[in-house]
């Protein structure tokens, strides 16, 4: 980011302790900007923290040293600043700027699996050689596509809407103002992408000046602040053709091959007024001879838009053909006998100043150009017209920089220059420079389909960069840009995934640096992890969705997400919790709380044996309930079932064995028969002697019940066991 | 470019944000640890949510979260050197709060630095104190941060028998290796600045599952260097690059290693360092890495404000490098802080091989060249054998074209494809059969002509024929 300095805002500015200073980045010396932090504390400064946020957001903590001689009541601590390290793209707002990323996934992923097709089919048929044509024909669809379809996005230079009335002095169409990033990609496209019209690149490029012009303004006099200023001045002027500037802005602009602006303006030359047409009828036949010629230019491309000059000529021969004749006829009215009978010395002069730069005098061009690319493109219109080919473009270049020297770099120029001199790493670097990541990541794909050699360069997988190509490197970094934004993270994932040596693992680390505390997000995430086959990430997220809910109270929600992560060594420990709870509070009504946490831990971890106590256990308890709710019968029968099946039960813990035994004493007692036969009872009889031997042992648990639980407990089941032998 | 989030308290020490930034604690002089939120993951607003007394006596001087895999825990490591873990839980009925889970008490010495890293086993915690010692605690309970159980208890050294006497250390610093999660074993890069020589250069510890124990599997200091105080490490995340990257600042600057992933026959990683980075004058605080492990950043004391001479290598055009500096003027007794950040690429290789190796091979056509035209004067070689060594030279002929082909077509080097290097190489298998063929064939000329004129000891047969 170049020439953007900081004011020191207004914190800053009453505390005076923060300086701007702000060294200019420049290419050559490598080393570092220096950025000043807005913090506006008082010095000293005691200590810096820092912490890296998602992406390339860095948090940096400034502490001011623990109260030494605290002259300032009010005064804070210190403060924590977030410092985002790259978007490189001033022009654009933060906004726009999102609105780019988002728009550009789409063509970018749509080119990206076009291109995995293609490699595909080129795997699958790669002897025979033939299809290399094809497939390169293909490929520059895909590419073209794509590169229109992120032009489109960058904003389109259509003009606004015209008015009924047009204003016959109005000589600059009001068109939206272009951006620089739009001017670099269609830069980028008309020299890598847009293969086909390669033959007639030149008009390309007198096409691209003609709209973005006015981007060069800013730094240097174009022919485009020219024509504005003269157009400011236009109004008032009341004989035209009387004032300098107006041949002078006539020439600029043919120079740039602008004709309709040239012709549109020569008609406003004063002979073409009805009562003057009479006594300056020469003067006017020479104005309109030559503003013919001007629309009579042929030109070497497809097709010319509504409302531009010229004749268009595909084929070559035909286009020397023409071009040929038509020099003729300049020459031949150069040469002409009318000059002498035209009165008017201004329009005399500038009109054969005008012919002059037609046919191609490079002094004239020089003259009336601003900026070397104006002269540059003049070049091509008039000098060498039949130019193909990049190699005689970067001479010509560089001779008329060296006419016109620039004031100060502009980052479009460096990048055409680049391109010029066929140099993918400077093309690469100036991007990044100027437009930032988004740029570069994506204005590869169009650097790779250009050249060869450009691809190899690219997709060279470098041990020097860790064993991924100078491609990925650029996405990656363009990945990381987005994950820092919290609205931008979504599309990092496509990004990610197109870099094949390293992206996922990045991608892992993105996803569980995302807070899970927001379920949106959360869901997001895991949806993104399933799309993207990532079992382990996914997993680790949802167990710490799970710690986290579990520990602020959302137990339920703690329990199904670990069991989403399968997280059988944290869930046993909940089920021995929740056994520990329920074995301190056994007869308790709290057993209720647990109830719904013991139904939902239930089908999945089966293999803790402690849960599956504690299902039966609530079983049991729900027969009980029915029982001592005066249910029938049946209730008791299942009530019993589930008794026996507890103390059958290895895994029923022998403490609980006395609690469960003098919880069911209705059971035991039951009024209308027994309950229990009599191998049942013996069983419960058994359990209840070893019960007896244990309490002698030292780590015997005394269940929480009243003292003589034990003997009612046996005596219910002597005469249980006395009414089941009557009974059989 | 940078925006404040949120004005901290008087008296504010230090301050940690947790795994995924939403959160973020500070630790003060009175012994206060407030923590900040940010409500919605869109906005970066933070607000206060809770302020809790962690010592009543002493102040915090370093915090660090626990691993979200454990709940929203914090360690804060007080100045008399006590170690207090603080999490925020829900009990039964209760609001949300901050509760102390337990408190680690180290006696006479004074806790440093502390760090948690996640491995196969649970929950790791290492702490280092000022007389040198390193403890490893374990969480033995996955939802309970309150049992902790001391597994391993070492000195800095790398020559486990020989112990250190009592040291004097200043600071610590240890980060563990990011990469370690549940599935693996995980290790960590350890440094002290103490008045202990051998206690001092960062060493990798890495535990050994075999025999229970940490063992020390790289030193990261260079043969002459390796006394050094240590102000801080910092170990990169690995996003699939062959080695680990580790970054360590002593007073002669920062220093970045290549640390090989797979140990030698002692147990030993290789190690390369690749570069030294002088970015603070002064003793550097804390040092950190991006998440793509390209980027480091550092904090220090700076004696003055000069920007970072930094020399870059050839491939790391590709980025940018930025300082932000937070600097005053006023007065000469005020001390001037930066952040200095390093987007290097830690992988590049000081010397491109590739390109020498070619170069090598070039040259080495000469001196081949050389015998060539001594062994045709000399005469002497056999007709075959000659033509033999002159048939090396359309090997090295064919192998240009091939390689050449290799390159556009296959883009790699020629050694990568089978069958031109197959081809290639034939011709260098035809060389060695001439070769040999005129050599068998000129000891047999040898050996007839021989044959024809003597026997080799005249005198045997006769002896022999004479004793018996």
């Amino acid at each position: 980011m170049p020439g953007v300095a900081y004011d020191s805002g207004d914190m800053a500015g009453a505390l005076g302790s923060n300086d701007t200073a702000m060294v200019p980045h420049s290419p050559e010396i490598r080393q570092p900007v220096v950025y000043s932090l807005h913090h506006g504390l008082n010095p000293p400064i005691a200590r810096l923290s820092i912490s890296w946020s998602r992406g390339n957001t860095l948090r940096v903590s400034v502490l001011r040293p623990p109260s030494g001689e605290d002259s300032e009541k009010d005064e804070v601590g210190g403060k924590v600043v977030e410092v985002r390290l790259s978007n490189g793209d001033g022009e654009n707002g933060d906004a726009k700027w999102r609105r780019i990323a988002y728009g550009s996934v789409p063509p970018f992923a749509y080119y990206r699996a076009g291109g995995a097709r293609l490699r595909a089919y080129r795997r699958s048929q790669w002897v025979r050689r033939c299809t290399t044509l094809i497939e390169k024909y293909i490929r520059w669809e895909y590419v073209m596509e794509y590169s229109k379809d992120i032009n489109s996005l960058l904003g389109s230079s259509k003009s606004l809407p015209i008015a009924v009335i047009e204003d016959p002095k109005m000589v600059l169409r009001k068109v939206e103002e272009p951006t620089a990033l739009k001017a670099a990609w269609e830069l980028m496209e008309i020299f890598y992408a847009d293969k086909q019209s390669q033959p007639w690149l030149p008009e390309r490029l007198v096409d691209w000046l003609a709209d973005l012009d006015s981007l060069l303004s800013s730094t240097q006099p174009t022919v485009h602040s020219k024509l504005v200023d003269f157009q400011n001045e236009l109004v008032e002027l009341q004989v035209i053709e009387d004032n300098p500037k107006y041949w002078e802005v006539l020439s600029s602009a043919l120079a740039v091959g602008w004709l309709e602006i040239v012709v549109k303006m020569l008609r406003l030359h004063g002979s073409y007024q009805l009562h003057q047409l009479g006594n300056r009828e020469t003067e006017n036949g020479l104005v309109e001879t030559v503003s013919v010629l001007i629309s009579k230019m042929p030109r070497m491309r497809p097709e010319v838009e509504d409302g531009k000059l010229g004749e268009c000529f595909k084929a070559k021969p035909d286009f020397i053909k023409a071009w040929e004749k038509w020099r003729a006829q300049i020459t031949k009215l150069d040469c002409s006998a009318f000059w002498r009978h035209c009165d008017h010395r201004q329009t005399r002069e500038g009109l054969k100043n005008m012919i002059q730069i037609m046919l191609g005098n490079t002094d004239n061009l020089c003259n009336v150009t601003c900026h070397w690319i104006e002269l540059f493109v003049s070049h091509f219109l008039y000098v060498r017209p039949f130019t193909v080919g990049l190699e005689s473009m970067h001479d010509l270049a560089q001779k008329c920089m060296l006419l016109k020297p620039m004031s100060s770099s502009h980052g479009l120029i460096a990048i055409l220059l680049g391109i010029l001199g066929e140099n993918t790493e400077v093309v690469l670097a100036e991007c990044s420079r100027a437009f930032g990541p988004w740029m570069v990541a994506h204005a590869i794909e169009l650097l790779t389909t250009g050249s060869d050699e450009a691809e190899l360069l690219l997709q060279e997988e470098r041990d020097s960069l860790g064993g991924i190509s100078i491609a990925e490197s650029h996405r990656l970094v363009y990945a990381q840009v987005l994950s820092s934004h919290p609205l931008t993270w979504q599309i990092a994932p496509i990004y990610l995934t197109s870099c094949t040596k390293q992206g996922m693992a990045l991608l892992e680390i993105l996803l569980y640096k995302l807070p899970i505390q927001h379920n949106e997000t959360l869901l997001k995430n895991i949806e993104i992890c399933r799309l993207y086959e990532l079992d382990t990430v996914s997993s680790n997220i949802m167990k710490i969705a799970g710690v986290y809910h579990w520990k602020h109270g959302r137990k339920g929600a703690g329990v199904f997400w670990l069991q989403q992560a399968r997280d059988e060594v944290r869930l046993s420990r909940i089920a021995q919790q929740l056994f520990d709870s329920v074995g301190k509070s056994i007869s308790d009504e709290s057993f209720k709380q647990w109830e719904g946490l013991i139904e939902l831990l239930g089908s999945e971890s089966k293999a803790t044996g402690g849960l599956e106590f504690l299902h039966k256990y609530r079983d049991f308890k729900k027969s009980l309930k029915q029982v001592y709710d005066g249910k029938t019968a049946d209730a008791a029968w299942q009530a019993v079932e589930s008794l026996i099946s507890l103390m059958k039960n290895p895994s029923t813990p022998q403490r609980f064995w006395l609690p469960l035994l003098h919880d069911s004493l209705k059971l035991l007692n039951w009024p209308d028969r027994p309950l229990l036969d009599v191998s049942q009872t013996t069983l419960l009889l058994n359990k209840l002697q070893e019960l007896s031997m244990a309490k002698l042992r030292p780590d015997f648990i005394e269940a929480d019940l009243p003292p003589q639980a034990l003997i009612s407990v046996r005596l219910a089941l002597a005469a249980n066991l006395g009414r089941a032998t009557l009974e059989e | 470019m940078e925006k404040p989030l949120v004005a901290l308290d008087k008296g504010t020490t230090c301050s940690s944000w947790n795994y995924c930034g939403q959160r973020l604690a500070t630790g003060s002089v009175d012994g206060t640890l407030v923590v900040f939120d940010s409500r919605d993951p869109c906005s970066s607003s933070l607000s206060c949510t809770s302020k809790s007394k962690v010592h009543e006596a002493a102040g915090i001087v370093k915090i660090a979260w626990v691993p979200p895999e454990y709940g929203d825990a914090v360690a804060c490591v007080c100045t008399d050197g006590t170690l207090s873990l603080w999490e925020e839980v829900a009990e039964d009925a209760q609001p949300l709060q901050w509760k102390l889970c337990t408190s680690f008490n180290s006696g006479s010495a004074q806790l440093l630095d502390t760090q948690f890293g996640v491995s196969a086993a649970g929950l790791k915690m290492v702490t280092a104190y000022s007389d040198g010692r390193v403890k490893v605690y374990e969480l033995l309970d996955p939802l309970e941060l309150k049992n902790w159980q001391l597994q391993a208890e070492f000195q800095n050294v790398i020559d486990s028998v020989s112990t250190v006497g009592p040291a004097m250390c200043l600071s610590a610093s240890i980060s563990w290796n990011p990469q370690g999660g549940e599935s693996q074993e995980s290790s960590f890069v350890l440094g002290f600045s103490s008045n202990t020589p051998q206690l001092n250069s960062a060493k990798v510890w890495e535990f050994d599952q075999a025999h229970q124990r940490w063992l020390p599997v790289a030193e990261l200091a260079s043969p002459g260097d390796n006394d050094n105080q240590v102000y801080a490490v910092a170990w990169a995340t690995n996003i699939g690059r062959p080695y680990e990257v580790i970054a360590v600042a002593t007073h002669k600057g920062i220093s970045i290693w290549h640390l090989g992933l797979n140990p030698d026959s002692d147990g030993r990683l290789s190690l390369e360092k690749i570069g030294v980075l002088s970015g603070h004058k002064g003793e550097v605080w804390q040092m950190e890495w991006d998440m793509s492990g390209m980027t480091l950043a550092t904090t220090g004391n700076d004696g003055s404000p000069e920007p970072n001479p930094f020399s870059r290598n050839r491939e790391s055009k590709f980025y940018t490098e930025r300082r932000i500096g937070s600097q005053n003027r006023r007065g000469g007794g005020g001390s001037v802080c930066g952040v200095v950040v390093f987007p290097i690429d830690p992988w590049a290789p000081s010397i491109d091989s590739q390109s020498i190796a070619s170069q090598l091979f070039a040259a080495s056509l000469f001196p081949y060249l050389g015998f060539l035209y001594f062994i045709t004067k000399s005469k002497s070689a056999p007709k075959l054998t000659l033509f033999g060594f002159y048939f090396l030279l359309a090997f090295v002929g064919a192998t240009i074209p091939a390689g050449i082909y290799a390159k556009v077509n296959y883009g790699t080097s020629l050694a990568n494809v089978d069958w031109l290097h197959g081809g290639a190489e034939a011709l260098l298998t035809l060389t060695n059969i001439f070769i040999v063929l005129g050599l068998r064939g000129a000891l047999r000329e040898a050996g007839d002509a021989e044959e024809g004129t003597s026997t080799p000891i005249p005198g045997l047969k006769d002896e022999t024929e004479t004793s018996a």
